[in-house]
């Protein structure tokens, strides 16, 4: 569905913003986080968890924040269990290995992916011309079908839409043990959208390169 | 020593500038919302608001208009995870002072309120 020039391009971008929310985080926990180069995606929802390489029977504990503008779509801050309990331990200066109250887990996390998921979306939107707005963020813990299933149904995104763009950030803090993953999902008109964003900036990039004059208005 | 009022639905994040700004020696008053924040600053007259900007009931938008729209002066910094610029020139036209970035630290908070608090609230009381 996404052509290489397109998906490198979208890789740019998301790049980009996983940058910003890995300075985010690293200021936040006080230690380095090592974020990766993002996965970016086309996919069916019922194929996801094998695009992320998580088990859909493995507990997660999850930050949604649906978004809406010229594209709409939903991000997820995605841990596991013993994750979530590690990060909001380090975070709270909780005693390491001990199990976080659910109202102390939930409402650090939610802290944490609002920051981190704002820092993904927020430089898209820099990045395309474009502005978001959010809704708050919600709390949800369960299995990854369950999670986007409830995600995507309070989102209007169709699960089985197969022209649903995906984005995977990973990132690491070792002294906490903390693994996650940033999601972000569009729905089909958003992925449509976003790629002819996209397209915008690549011919804004090319007439750049080859000495042409840039378009006077971006990419709207 | 300033009346600071802080207005964020994060008990987290109300917890950790509490805690910053407590240990400046400030006196700290949360309000959980933009709608509660409005009530909390007609009773105690902070000397500067720090607010959240997307928040359940009235956002840190509607608190700005609502601030604007009782004509108060009190100055507001705004301290959001969105970074994106037209929510900055958003904020800054109605009258916000400053709009930090999440997470904070001690010394951008610092900055901000030494930029922004009126000069006598950093003198000791006479008395």
């Amino acid at each position: 569905m996404l052509t290489h020039e397109q998906s490198d391009t979208l890789t740019e971008v998301f790049n980009a913003g996983v940058i910003k929310a890995g300075v985010a985080l690293t200021n936040l926990v006080g230690h380095q986080v090592r974020m990766q180069v993002p996965l970016v995606g086309v996919t069916d929802f019922t194929d996801l968890h094998n695009c992320l390489g998580i088990g859909n029977d493995l507990q997660l504990v999850s930050v949604c924040q649906q978004f809406c503008g010229t594209m709409d779509g939903y991000a997820l801050l995605l841990l596991s269990r013993e994750s979530g309990d590690a990060l909001t331990n380090r975070l709270t200066g909780s005693d390491p290995g001990t199990a976080p109250a659910e109202a102390e887990r939930s409402e650090t996390l939610l802290e944490v992916g609002n920051i981190l998921i704002n820092g993904i979306l927020g430089t898209i939107a820099n990045t395309v011309g474009d502005r978001f707005e959010y809704q708050v963020p919600v709390y949800r813990e369960g299995s990854l079908p369950l999670i986007i299933g409830i995600s995507s149904c309070a989102a209007n995104c169709s699960i089985g839409d197969s022209h649903s763009l995906y984005a995977r950030a990973q990132f690491d803090i070792d002294e906490a043990r903390v693994i996650g993953s940033i999601l972000i999902l569009l729905t089909a008109g958003g992925f449509d959208r976003l790629i002819g964003l996209v397209d915008g900036l690549r011919g804004q990039a090319k007439a750049t390169a080859s000495g042409g004059a840039a378009p006077q208005t971006p990419v709207k | 020593m300033a009346r600071i009022l802080i207005i964020d639905d994060s008990k987290f994040q109300r917890k950790c500038l509490s805690r910053m700004l407590g240990a400046m020696g400030h006196e700290v008053t949360e309000a959980e919302n933009g709608a509660i924040g409005l009530q909390v600053h007609e009773t105690i007259k902070p000397d500067i608001i720090i607010s959240d900007l997307l928040m359940p009931v009235l956002d840190g938008i509607g608190l700005l208009r609502g601030l604007n729209a009782k004509g108060a002066t009190t100055p507001v910094v705004v301290v959001t995870a969105d970074i994106q610029e037209c929510t900055r020139e958003e904020c800054l036209q109605l009258g916000a002072k400053a709009l930090l970035n999440k997470p904070v630290t001690v010394a951008t908070l610092e900055t901000a309120l030494g930029r922004f608090l009126p000069a006598q609230t950093g003198e000791k009381s006479p008395c």
